[in-house]
């Protein structure tokens, strides 16, 4: 890590734009480190809090890059597209326990309100930091040699990448691609703005509402947005099939239900959002689950070679492999140290715990983020969306089978909880990080170093958000009206619903077998995209195949490279514009319309002159 | 053969998963909701599909003319792009702004190309040597993503050595699809080929 300046020759290139500089090039530099901490760890609490009162947590990555590209270009005169690079994926490392933390660790303080689960909010807070922490290094490490195959070998889109790298890109895409990218960051803000103001926090259109002749089973509704619409159309056809999981849904097996399926289905079919939540889900998760598995054993050449090369690089000394790959050595060392680490977080977790226990908890566990690690790496490189929520809800479920048999309900909770949150921070991370590869790629970044950057970000951002998350907890109580915390009340009754034996596993184990059947297909990625179409909602499904639609229409209408020229940047504005003005308006709900200003500000003052003594 | 593959896999796959939702929970014994016997039922037709897929597929990727195509593309991207990267690579000092460029005008379209047509390698050599030949394509692209990167920040060095390299994985990508095809003759040589 070097910071020295390069020789800038004050004589321009040829065509008199471009400054010509010498000496090395900076990349992994201290200044990167420090400003991608800065943005991160201002990001992770702002989101982090925004997610506790608005109930979902956004994506930081475009945030950083723009934030890194006003300071490192802006501000500090810096002139490196790849020491941006790493900026941002040192910050949105930061960020990505925001995410992680506020979807599980709060949710034992909502349970903590229930009759005889008041300890649950006892548990040991260095030790939820270093689980969280171990979760990072367990997430990270299984996703290395992920990168090779789904980046190098399936080339995967990643569209929240290249909307990262066309941000990174922009000092020397051109004045035409920046103003394209501009132009299609303020159409996007613009309409976002509107639909906010006209729609509120329910930006779906239902077509139902105007053309009531239409069959509500059908679920023909748009989710208004069109960062949606961008990331379908840089995910191009490869992303046609989450699409049609939704469309074999309601169009085929609502209809089909309506008629065959028993009374109460057929009666359920006119509400998509129960039909959703009570079936569709259920199975999209066992799907997804059947899918990665089907995955990994049909990937199993491709993953294997990632290895070998890995290996390889390692033995050949005078290779460039070996100063890109990270050492395959440190992998093995992550996955070893993070899952003894795992073993005695739980065992430390709560007196009744047993050391066999606490082995099988940690090693199902580790397997779980290898599992739930191929399964966001590959739902994020094809559509952009992870399914976080239902990869921890199984977790969860696990490590309550694994522990209630001989702990007491607090128990139970509390160790679970425990480690799966270490397991919700280590997907959460390797979606981040594969993300990030995908942009590094598109820059010219060396993996080891962005590796090396996300580690030198990861540990940072669970200390920042569970402190965050105790001082709120204790002036405003998470699960109030005032930090609903909705994501966590979701878990927090499952939770529930787990210990009281009251989960569809018949349903998740029939959406297995189905992921299965589709994985072993030979139709690349079909099982985990039709899954993702079971899971979410139908509305960005929709909207989501606007953009496939476009995307495919434009490839064959114009040429591909106007796609890459015009439409890529454009979709990658629409991402950036929505993006913003999402954060921008959950900074404007957190500041003027929940908790006041000044209470905010005085909370802060008293927490520093806390922590400063 | 084909389309009754489809039809039976999808088919299949709608039965079983329609058996898996055509019941609410029922309360008294949870797993008798899915009725198994009708599900796997679905799933056997289901792997009757997938396993006529996977043979006809094998079949009509050994019969197709296009598979021939593809390679021929993917073949002839790799040169264009070589000869671009080598070109530059052997000037003895870079303008930024010509580099970056030539980059966009002529690497950009040779590279996706590549990588559309990439499936003709699987088909052709096989998992493993596709594997190691995208290994070395994917560090040339990063490469040269990198070299346009340094290009439009102006630090000719970087740009210079993110030639080189490009230039190594190049040859080396080259050279993996030709040991390929010497290997692939070895092993099934073409008619009169032995005489």
């Amino acid at each position: 890590m070097s910071d020295r300046p390069p020789t800038t020759d004050t004589s321009d290139s040829n065509s008199g734009t471009i400054p010509i500089r010498t000496g090395p090039y900076p990349e992994f530099t201290w200044t990167a480190v420090l400003v991608g901490w800065a943005i991160g760890a201002l990001i992770a609490v702002s989101i982090g809090y925004a997610a506790l009162i608005l109930g979902f947590a956004i994506e930081g990555s475009e945030l950083a890059a723009i934030l890194g590209w006003g300071i490192l270009r802006g501000v500090l005169r810096r002139s490196s597209i790849v020491e941006n690079n790493i900026n941002q994926t040192i910050a949105s490392a930061v960020n990505g326990a925001s995410s992680g933390i506020m979807f599980s660790v709060p949710a034992l303080f909502i349970l903590s309100r229930r009759e005889g689960l008041e300890a649950v909010a006892d548990f040991n807070v260095p030790l939820m930091i270093l689980a969280c922490i171990t979760g990072c290094v367990l997430g990270l490490a299984f996703v290395i040699p992920l990168r090779k195959q789904m980046i190098d070998f399936d080339r995967l889109a990643y569209p929240g990448g290249i909307a990262v790298a066309t941000i990174l890109k922009s000092p020397g895409a051109g004045v035409r691609k920046a103003v394209l990218l501009l132009g299609g960051a303020v159409l996007s803000g613009v309409i976002h703005l509107l639909v906010l103001q006209l729609m509120g926090e329910d930006p779906n259109w239902i077509a139902n509402d105007q053309f009531e002749w239409l069959p509500e089973m059908l679920n023909i509704t748009l989710y208004l947005s069109v960062m949606t619409v961008g990331v379908g159309f840089l995910s191009g056809k490869g992303g046609f099939w989450f699409g049609a999981g939704g469309f074999l849904c309601y169009f085929l097996l609502s209809p089909l239900l309506s008629f065959y399926g028993s009374d109460g289905v057929a009666t359920m079919v006119d509400n998509p959002d129960e039909m959703r939540g009570v079936l569709y889900k259920p199975l999209g998760i066992g799907m997804l689950v059947g899918a990665a598995i089907g995955g990994i054993i049909a990937a199993f050449p491709l993953i294997a070679s990632a290895m070998k090369a890995m290996h390889n690089a390692g033995k050949n000394n005078d290779s460039d492999s070996k100063n890109d790959e990270m050492p395959i050595g440190l992998l093995y060392a992550a996955i070893g140290i993070g899952a003894l680490a795992l073993v005695w977080i739980a065992f430390a977790s709560v007196d009744g715990m047993t050391l066999g226990r606490a082995i099988s908890m940690a090693l199902l566990g580790t397997l779980w983020v290898w599992v739930a690690g191929v399964v966001v790496a590959e739902c994020i490189g094809r559509t952009n969306w992870s399914p976080l929520s239902g990869m921890t809800l199984i977790a969860v479920t696990i490590l309550i089978v694994i522990a209630k048999g001989g702990l007491n309900t607090v128990e139970t909770i509390t160790s679970s909880m425990l480690v799966g949150a270490a397991i919700c921070l280590a997907i959460s991370q390797a979606s981040d990080m594969m993300l990030d590869l995908k942009s590094g790629y598109l820059v010219g970044g060396i993996p080891r170093r962005q590796q090396l950057a996300q580690f030198i970000g990861a540990w940072l951002g669970p200390i920042i958000v569970i402190s965050l998350m105790i001082l709120l907890n204790s002036q405003y109580e998470i699960g109030s009206d005032r930090l609903p915390a909705p994501q966590a009340q979701a878990l927090a009754s499952v939770t529930e619903g787990i210990l009281d034996n009251n989960i569809p596993t018949y349903r998740y184990t029939a959406g297995a077998g189905l992921g299965l059947l589709l994985a072993i297909s030979g139709l690349g990625g079909i099982g985990v995209l039709i899954a993702l179409g079971f899971y979410m909602p139908f509305a960005i499904a929709l909207t989501y195949t606007i953009g496939n639609v476009l995307r495919i229409a434009s490839d064959k209408v114009f040429g591909s490279k106007f796609s890459h020229e015009v439409g890529i940047p454009i979709a990658a504005g629409l991402i950036v514009g929505e993006a913003l003005v999402g954060v921008g308006n959950a900074f404007y709900k957190v500041l003027f319309a929940k908790p006041d200003e000044t209470e905010t500000a005085w909370l802060g003052i008293h927490f520093l002159s806390g922590v400063f003594g | 053969m084909r389309q009754l593959g489809h039809l039976l896999m999808w088919g299949g796959f709608l039965a079983a998963a329609f058996f898996s939702l055509s019941q609410l929970e029922v309360a008294d014994n949870k797993w008798s909701t899915v009725p198994w016997i009708n599900y796997f039922g679905g799933v056997a037709v289901g792997i009757v599909g997938v396993v006529l897929l996977r043979t006809t597929g094998r079949q009509l990727e050994g019969d197709e003319e296009s598979q021939e195509a593809k390679f021929s593309v993917l073949r002839k991207q790799l040169k264009e792009v070589s000869s671009t990267v080598f070109g530059m690579a052997s000037q003895a000092s870079h303008d930024p702004a010509e580099v970056l460029n030539q980059i966009d005008d002529q690497c950009a379209e040779p590279l996706a190309e590549f990588a559309n047509a990439r499936q003709a390698l699987v088909r052709r050599f096989g998992m493993s040597v596709y594997a190691e030949v995208m290994t070395e394509f994917a560090s040339a692209e990063r490469y040269i993503n990198r070299c346009w990167s340094a290009a439009a920040d102006g630090y000719v060095d970087e740009i210079r050595d993110c030639l080189q390299k490009a230039e190594t994985h190049l040859r080396k990508t080259d050279a993996l699809i030709a040991a390929a095809e010497v290997n692939t003759a070895r092993t099934f040589p073409e008619d009169g080929e032995l005489d």
